[in-house]
């Protein structure tokens, strides 16, 4: 087998014909994943425990899929959440549980950003080397993602107080970005282990962990950047997020129903095959027809924003995906385990761990309900 | 006559959009007592000729054959303006439907006689498929059509005949032999309605309105030049995929019409504030918006190839689901106005509840019921095997 090919810097002007580039990522994914994963890895009875593969993660690197969303100007490739959503839809599909959108794609979506200094080329650096890994922590409530009314705040004296929730591979973190609002918001960088620093860390359905931290007073180890810039940064890089984990979904969700679809086929149950059953044809085609939605919306969602980043109809269209992806792969996911019988229900089947991404993801950057209210507020706001 | 298919998209756009609000009568809109309002009769005619008049009729058809001959991106900008300008929709089944079989399976001479009298109204036709005994199993036909040498003499029932009262002619589906596979036999011939042996009776429908027709034929003469295609093999005909036809029918227009009705309801009857309306409201906004991505990607797709693939019947199952739910959401938010049969007041906007439900109920069931897609879907995309 050939080597995946590794993705180069593109000027943006090839950004728009962008569909061969997209090709290009794919097809590497596909074959990554094919010659390094296995969804083994991060079934109920695995071990080790934690999946995280780090000589995949440099290998990601090395193709350039972590830099997709960094700026040419930190050799990055800028290619657009349309690559960006190609590539998660290929780690949903293959259900790969390297936090590629936690801190590969959110971690890039920043760095453009930020002004200059060690911490920022030091995260670039990591993007392109896959040596290390950075988190984003923004979030203060459960299924509240947005950066309003952020209450962690940073002292003169450049100590952190506060809390945020569910902030994604802190255990694998080199350092901590943490949001912190108030009058002057900024973005500050923190290290594990820091005095005043408290953790309470949790498994998380494909292997990875979430983190509850408190902030008592804890040093900071750098300003990143500071202002409404700091806020627009992070809302920036959790839309990105919001796209990809909707791609993720739609690919988890269509390769669901690939599984359910050859198990149709197949088994044989009354002397005839399940699929030539009508109520599972139809059931079939519901699911069929609720991925091809989800698919369209997830592609309408990246092309607006790729076109105009941040606008109002570019927002709205992103929740839409994230909504409806989370349809798709939950519903689909769960009829997997019904319609593979007793082999739905065992942990050797795929259908379990397709399940239980589908909760991760789907609650994830914000639920069914938010986004869908989110995108009613956006279209009557941009109306 | 101006060749449209050469103007720019904008240009082509605006001159469509300034005639139309020029030459549209305001009182045939589409409104909020008939949001899926179709023009028939004496109305159509007359729009129809007036669209002939001016050099906008048939933009499907090629030119050589009186049409616009517009690319398919144009066509789509000439079905958005007539929905900005909310004009009401148009049946016409021998522009939309008999026009293409022609070109596509009529003699020369056929071609000749008969295209330009549908573009001028001469002739209006309507399409005799379904009977009785075959509707969804539309090959179990019986409608017989026996050649005496001379003529076909025809004996059978046709139903479901949409605007058949309204029309002069039907293309229909007939029997004309048995052989071992029921699709083979049936030829696809032409009828004058005013041909001896032929009663129309009207059938109201649950709208209240009567739409759809019963044809009676009792040894109706027609000559075999009247036949369409060679003698038998009339199904292919009726099946053949009529290019980009089929995507008109996927159109989120009318479900845009349903939701523009549902949020002036939600308007007029106070329910901003309730929580689990707007949620609703919310979702089914959101279906249409996934929708019409969907829709975008499929005709964007059909613009680089000139068959789409199978996979596009989804379109008619998801766009006329959709429209059902919506109607659905305006009847419940309705409240007691869904009891009113009629025209009905809610904070000073005029209503017809009963009728935008009861016009939102046959999409699913006309051009081959939803069920009978699913199952398309099922064996022609999924692959999953036939039954038996």
């Amino acid at each position: 087998m050939t080597d995946p090919a590794p993705v180069q810097a593109v000027a943006p002007s090839t950004r728009a014909g962008g569909a061969d580039i997209r090709q290009l990522l794919v097809d590497s994914a596909r074959q990554l994943f094919e010659s390094q994963h296995r969804s083994a890895r991060i079934k109920l009875n695995a071990a080790p425990a934690q999946p995280f593969d780090a000589q995949l993660w440099r290998q990601m690197a090395e193709l350039g899929w972590l830099a997709v969303a960094l700026p040419e100007s930190l050799q990055g490739s800028n290619l657009g959440l349309a690559c960006a959503g190609a590539l998660a839809e290929q780690f949903g599909r293959s259900r790969v549980p390297e936090p590629f959108i936690a801190c590969g794609l959110m971690p890039a979506a920043l760095c453009g950003g930020l002004p200059g200094t060690p911490a920022r080329d030091a995260i670039a650096a990591d993007l392109l080397s896959g040596d290390a890994l950075w988190t984003l922590a923004w979030q203060e409530h459960a299924g509240r993602v947005d950066t309003r009314n952020c209450a962690t705040r940073l002292s003169a004296d450049g100590r952190l107080t506060g809390h945020k929730v569910f902030v994604p591979n802190t255990d694998l973190a080199n350092g901590i970005l943490v949001l912190a609002g108030g009058g002057e918001p900024a973005l500050v960088l923190i290290r594990k282990g820091t005095p005043g620093l408290h953790m309470d860390t949790h498994p998380t359905t494909d292997r990875n962990t979430r983190a509850h931290l408190q902030f008592h007073a804890v040093p900071v180890e750098e300003v990143l950047v500071t202002g409404q810039s700091a806020v627009a940064l992070v809302n920036e890089a959790v839309e990105a997020a919001t796209l990809a984990s909707a791609a993720f979904q739609t690919g988890l969700a269509e390769s669901v129903l690939e599984q359910v679809l050859a198990h149709l086929r197949s088994r044989v149950q009354f002397g005839r095959p399940l699929g030539t059953l009508q109520t599972l044809q139809h059931r079939a085609a519901n699911l069929y027809m609720l991925n091809q939605v989800a698919r369209a919306s997830w592609h309408c969602a990246a092309e607006r924003w790729d076109a105009a980043p941040g606008s109002a109809t570019a927002c709205a269209a992103i929740s839409a995906a994230k909504a409806r992806a989370a349809q798709a792969a939950l519903d689909t996911a769960q009829a997997a385990v019904q319609l593979l019988g007793g082999l739905g229900f065992a942990e050797e089947a795929d259908a379990g761990l397709a399940l239980r991404l589908a909760m991760l993801h789907s609650s994830w950057l914000g639920g069914r309900r938010h986004h869908l209210r989110r995108f009613a507020e956006l279209l009557e706001r941009s109306a | 006559m101006i060749d449209w298919s050469c103007a720019s998209d904008d240009d082509f756009r605006l001159a469509l959009r300034n005639w139309l609000a020029q030459h549209y009568p305001i009182q045939w809109r589409l409104s909020a007592t008939r949001p899926f309002h179709r023009l028939r009769g004496q109305q159509k005619i007359s729009w129809l000729q007036t669209l002939q008049e001016a050099g906008w009729r048939a933009p499907a058809w090629p030119r050589e054959h009186g049409g616009l001959g517009l690319s398919f991106s144009k066509q789509r900008i000439y079905h958005e303006e007539l929905e900005r300008q909310q004009v009401a929709r148009v049946i016409d089944f021998g522009e939309q439907m008999l026009g293409p079989i022609l070109m596509a399976f009529g003699t020369p001479q056929q071609q000749q006689s008969l295209l330009p009298r549908i573009l001028r109204c001469e002739d209006i036709w309507c399409q005799g498929y379904s009977e009785p005994n075959a509707g969804s199993d539309l090959a179990s036909l019986r409608t017989a059509a026996i050649s005496d040498g001379t003529d076909f003499v025809v004996n059978g029932q046709k139903i479901w005949t949409t605007y058949a009262h309204d029309a002069t002619h039907v293309f229909a589906l007939v029997r004309t032999g048995r052989f071992e596979r029921k699709q083979q036999g049936i030829s696809f011939l032409l009828i004058d309605l005013r041909s001896a042996g032929v009663r129309v009776r009207p059938i109201m429908n649950i709208a209240g309105d009567e739409e759809y027709c019963e044809v009676f034929f009792t040894d109706v003469r027609v000559p075999q030049a009247n036949l369409v295609g060679r003698i038998h093999e009339g199904w292919a005909i009726a099946k053949a995929l009529l290019g980009h036809e089929r995507l008109w029918v996927g159109s989120p227009a009318m479900s845009r019409r349903a939701l523009a009705l549902a949020q002036q309801v939600v308007a007029v009857s106070g329910l901003k504030s309730d929580v689990t309306v707007m949620d609703r409201l919310a979702e089914l906004a959101a279906d249409l918006h996934d929708y019409e991505a969907l829709y975008e990607g499929v005709c964007r797709e059909a613009e680089q190839h000139s068959q789409p693939g199978a996979h596009i019947v989804m379109l008619k199952i998801l766009a006329t689901e959709l429209q059902q739910r919506i109607c659905e959401l305006v009847t419940e938010i309705a409240q007691e106005h869904a009891g009113v049969l009629g025209e009905s007041l809610i904070g000073g906007l005029a209503v017809d509840i009963h009728w935008q439900m009861m016009m939102s109920r046959p999409i699913s069931i006309f051009g081959g019921a939803n069920e009978v897609q699913r199952d398309i879907l099922a064996k022609a995309v999924l692959q999953l095997p036939a039954g038996g």
